[in-house]
């Protein structure tokens, strides 16, 4: 009882699982299931991670929202037409083998392409009167999330000095869209993806800068 | 329990200890605030005389982002002072003073990035006019620079001279430093810290250390609260205080 009461206590002071680094707008349910696995993997249990990336591999349901979410399979499929990347098949070949470190890497790699993602949408927004900039930041942070939710907490305990730097790389980033500079937010979105690749140790063929 | 013990990322700016000054500057547009209040209790003598005090400093501190280096700086203290001092031995002089002890505005430019070799640096000027109890003009400047020397400690410090335009225009050294121990980053960061103030004019060495402890609580955003006691290090200092503060990032 005592230890319950201990243990309680502590969550409710030491742990943020709902703030991250300068999160502004939505984390998808996708995402929150991916820090769930990538933490439980840090912490060294790989049969749960896997279990539990394997609940959402498939698109799944969320009832509060009544609304079917896209799950690992479709999201890495989607984003390997989209880079031409093999991210599917190193996905599934991760947890085939219950391999915690590569299945670690792959979801990482999903994460940075998610953004990615989010980046050429908001870049195919540069010149059109239709979107406002408010509308253009909701993009910007959409793909932002990604690295701040996903990628940036473990980046602080094992590396805060490229923590800081990609952080302040990606507050750049945004002062150059506000600033309606998209030539040059488009050039730091390259330096952006090296750091990411280089922090984490990632495969990833080169992509490009912008949509196709 | 290590699984629920991480901890997410927060902006460097509310984890400054209370005495030492970062070189990390808040985002455009944005601004950080921190109130305080500092207690500090001296009795010993200085010369000749015995002295009893007891100080409050409520200082009131806000930045704001005015670029991606650089900030704006305006600063408030509230001063509340009573004092014993032994003039003969059966004659004591009482004072007792409170007021707004200093209004302060500067600006703060960052102009190194940390990286594996280099620290995060960055200079900050200030201009405190004859306000409240201050009967005369003061200004300032200050060296700061920071770095993650591993992953778990980081350590900031600070050099500054300040300079009071009274009769005997007295001038200072000011210095600080810390050891941040990122226990839980960026969620629990015990620290100690180390703040001296050389006066030349009264020829006087204060130095202080502060055990100090700061928590992101998890239930409000971009919010800090801290705890420090400072321990006087020599004659010239208070013999111990408390010290605390609340940190937001707007």
């Amino acid at each position: 009882m005592m230890l319950t009461l201990i243990w309680l206590i502590t969550f409710l002071l030491f742990t943020s699982p709902i703030l991250a680094h300068e999160i502004v707008g939505e984390v998808t349910p996708l995402m929150e299931r991916i820090k769930t696995v990538l933490l439980l993997i840090e912490n060294n249990r790989v049969v749960d991670a896997v279990s539990e990336a394997a609940k959402v591999i498939n698109d799944f349901p969320i009832p509060e929202k009544k609304s079917i979410e896209p799950g690992l399979k479709s999201s890495s499929e989607r984003v390997d037409r989209l880079f031409g990347t093999d991210l599917h098949k190193s996905l599934t070949r991760s947890l085939q083998e219950k391999n915690g470190e590569a299945l670690k890497s792959s979801l990482q790699t999903l994460g940075l392409l998610l953004m990615l993602e989010k980046f050429d949408v908001l870049q195919s927004t540069f010149g059109k009167k239709e979107y406002s900039l408010d509308a253009q930041r909701t993009i910007f942070w959409l793909g932002r999330n990604y690295f701040s939710y996903l990628l940036e907490p473990t980046l602080a305990k094992t590396d805060p000095i490229t923590e800081q730097a990609l952080d302040r790389h990606l507050t750049k980033m945004l002062y150059r869209l506000e600033d309606g500079k998209w030539r040059e937010f488009i050039q730091l979105r390259q330096p952006l993806v090296e750091g990411i690749v280089k922090a984490f140790n990632l495969t990833l063929p080169k992509v490009r800068a912008g949509p196709p | 329990m290590l699984f629920f013990l991480v901890g997410d990322t927060f902006a460097a700016h509310i984890l400054e200890p209370l005495g030492t000054e970062i070189p990390a500057t808040p985002p455009r547009f944005r601004a950080f605030t921190q109130v305080g209040h500092d207690y500090f209790r001296f009795r010993g003598r200085r010369g000749e005389r015995r002295i009893r005090s007891r100080e409050s400093v409520s200082p009131l501190e806000i930045e704001f982002g005015l670029g991606e280096r650089t900030q704006l700086n305006l600063e408030w203290e509230i001063l509340w002072e009573e004092k014993e001092v032994e003039k003969h031995e059966d004659e004591v002089e009482r004072v007792r003073v409170m007021g707004l002890e200093e209004f302060a505005f500067g600006i703060k430019h960052r102009f190194l990035d940390e990286t594996r070799e280099i620290p995060d640096a960055a200079i900050l000027l200030e201009y405190a006019p004859p306000f409240g109890l201050k009967k005369t003009h003061e200004i300032g400047t200050l060296l700061l620079a920071s770095k993650n020397i591993t992953p778990w400690l980081f350590v900031p410090i600070n050099l500054g001279y300040g300079l009071e335009n009274n009769s005997a225009r007295s001038h200072s050294l000011i210095y600080n430093f810390a050891f941040m121990w990122r226990l839980i980053p960026d969620v629990l960061v015990p620290l100690v810290e180390f703040n001296g103030k050389r006066n030349f004019q009264e020829l006087t060495n204060e130095i202080m250390a502060v055990p100090e402890v700061i928590w992101v609580p998890p239930f409000i955003k971009n919010v800090s609260l801290k705890f420090g006691v400072p321990i006087g290090l020599n004659s010239d200092s208070p013999n111990w205080g408390i010290r605390f503060g609340i940190s937001k990032l707007w």
